[in-house]
């Protein structure tokens, strides 16, 4: 069936049950009338038995609507006609949640970028920091919480090391940049071999710094970022092979790092090998951050141990100028506290992000249900007082699931929060006894409006019949609730 | 406000097979099915008039019932309901598994007296 048919069809449908209850009504009046009655109360007594006539029309065609689809519109038709009513208030609402949201979003952004995702390298899991603690080491460094790698660390680490597809050591420095246009200062990235290897981010053009370029005795390449060869080379596609003077040192440029590339969080404008001389490091000389990519399978205890191990071959392997006990590093204690990247990375700034959010999460939760409150207006004092009489917790959440997704406030968190209602209320009735004031198995949010309006009617709008008891009593037993679709007398 | 107890709610699914068994009858329209059931069952059974039309529009798309334009007894223009065949084996289907609920539900009454 197309979709015109079915829309045709549809209205249809609803002009049935329009036409369908009309009669109903009538007929019903004409009966009354016919018993003596007059035609005003003939009709009121007709429309008490038969209910709220918009409500079961309503009732009648949901079934033939796509339920949600349709509710929503209808909810949305129905806030922007009161939003429309009051135009005050609209503002303040849209303001409210514009500012909301946006807060929301910019803290959602800081907090995606340092938190979620802070390390924009492949595998990012296996990727750690090579701390070390040092509680015995003396002197004016603050070894004692961290003690960096030295050169001589490092070479061990990266020759004996089980735990590590690749190591490497890293530090920030600044270099002159001459030759070009203007002197100028940039940021430098002094990297060793292995640390190109353990981020794993391709060269955006060119290729990374070899193994050749770490030759103590040459004058290696560099590469650059990709900001300084927009700023400084405007985006030639040629720097690639080209020499430029750093420090006064003629270095060819090996290739360019793609937008956003950092080592760990250090932006550069230049990368630059440290070339350490094996023959001529000591042991100390403290200075270098070192990183590591796991091997697949190896966890964190396994590498500090894999690391401790090598402290030793370390101490064995080289000296400090002047000779002396290389195990005299034994009193500083060295462990290995190796921790993920991601921890350097984001480090205490975690709680205090998560604090943040949490915040204005709870601010716009406070700004919703004040607009909430404000959406309903009198109404609302009933539907609370109604809030009281839910014998169930289910029957509350789908209420209050309700109460949001009439709101448009949060969809988001509305739908998990009715589903979750929604599966509580499908339990079948007879399991629940036949208490009228539960709300029967129909499934649907919005069964709890239609019982919330009902139960409005009743208690505000009380009418008695033509034996003088209250109509709300002689048709369904006075509680909010369904009533039944058929009863014994 | 308390409940009635003189009014006593129906199982579920037994205004559906009261229309069935109504309309297997005589093709009706809304009105009058309320009516059929009160009179039938000498007022011991009435139908919430509120809930009879949600129910016909959910076994018109079942398939159990079908519409057509008709006019009611006073000549005004409504729907009349009618059994489909589908209506028909759903009505007996269910009748079976009434009557077998009821047998049950008479023995277990039954005991308990004796």
């Amino acid at each position: 069936m197309s979709r015109f048919s079915r829309l045709f069809s549809k209205n249809r449908r609803y002009d049935d049950i329009s036409v369908s209850i009309q009669e109903h009504l009538d007929e019903r009046v004409e009966e009354l009338m016919e018993e003596g009655m007059s035609r005003d109360v003939a009709e009121r007594i007709a429309r008490v038995n038969f209910g709220n006539v918009t409500l079961v029309q309503e009732r009648s065609r949901e079934v033939w609507q796509w339920q949600r689809l349709e509710s929503l519109l209808v909810d949305l038709k129905h806030v922007c006609r009161r939003l429309s009513r009051s135009p005050g208030f609209a503002i303040t609402v849209v303001l409210t949640l514009a500012i909301g949201i946006g807060a929301n979003t910019a803290v959602f952004s800081v907090l995606n970028s340092v938190l979620l995702r802070p390390l924009p390298y492949s595998e990012p899991e296996q990727l750690v920091s090579l701390h070390l603690n040092a509680p015995g080491a003396p002197g004016l460094s603050d070894f004692r919480n961290e003690l960096r790698l030295s050169a001589s660390m490092y070479l061990t680490f990266a020759a004996h090391n089980r735990a590590f597809q690749s190591v490497g050591v890293w530090g920030p420095g600044g270099a002159s940049i001459t030759g070009i246009a203007q002197p100028e200062q940039v940021n430098t990235a002094l990297v060793s071999s292995g640390v190109l290897e353990t981020l794993n981010v391709p060269a955006f053009s060119g290729q990374w710094l070899t193994e050749a370029d770490q030759d103590p005795h040459a004058l290696g390449r560099v590469m650059l970022s990709y900001g300084y060869w927009q700023r400084r080379f405007g985006g030639d596609p040629g720097v690639v092979g080209r020499t430029i003077s750093v420090n006064s040192q003629p270095r060819v440029v090996a290739g360019v790092m793609p937008r956003g590339f950092k080592v760990v969080n250090y932006d550069f404008d230049l990368l630059v090998p440290m070339a350490f001389d094996p023959l001529k490091q000591p042991l100390a000389g403290f200075a270098y951050r070192g990183i590591a990519r796991l091997r697949s399978g190896v966890s964190l205890a396994q590498a500090n141990a894999d690391v401790a191990g090598l402290l030793n071959v370390w101490m064995d392997s080289w000296t400090n100028p002047g000779g002396g006990d290389p195990h005299w590093y034994l009193h500083w204690k060295i462990t290995p506290a190796l921790q993920p990247l991601k921890e350097t990375v984001v480090g205490s700034i975690q709680t205090v992000l998560w604090v943040v959010m949490t915040t204005i999460g709870v601010v716009m939760l406070i700004a919703c249900e004040c607009g909430l409150v404000r959406h309903f207006g009198h109404a609302n004092s009933d539907w609370l007082r109604h809030a009281g009489r839910f014998d169930r917790l289910s029957d509350a959440v789908v209420w209050l699931a309700h109460e949001w997704h009439s709101a448009q406030f949060d969809v988001g968190a509305v739908l998990p929060v009715g589903r979750y209602g929604l599966r509580r209320r499908r339990e079948p009735v007879l399991s629940r006894g036949d208490s009228p004031g539960q709300f029967r198995g129909d499934g649907d949010v919005q069964v709890v409006e239609r019982e919330c309006i009902r139960h409005h009617e009743r208690d505000g709008d009380r009418i008695t019949d033509e034996r003088g008891e209250d109509a709300g009593d002689s048709v369904d037993g006075g509680e909010p609730g369904p009533r039944p679709s058929a009863w014994f007398q | 406000m308390a409940k009635n107890p003189e009014h006593r709610d129906l199982f579920p699914g037994a205004l559906e097979i009261m229309i069935l068994q109504s309309l297997r009858l005589s093709p009706m329209h809304g009105y009058g099915l309320v009516k059929h059931i009160k009179r039938v069952s000498d007022n011991l059974l009435q139908v919430e008039e509120g809930s009879l039309y949600p129910a016909l529009q959910r076994m018109l798309k079942e398939g159990l019932l079908e519409s057509q334009a008709g006019i009611s007894a006073k000549g005004r223009p409504t729907r009349i309901y009618s059994l489909t065949d589908a209506g028909v084996r759903h009505l007996e289907t269910e009748v079976v598994s009434f009557e077998k609920m009821f047998a049950g539900f008479s023995r277990v009454l039954a005991a308990a007296k004796a």
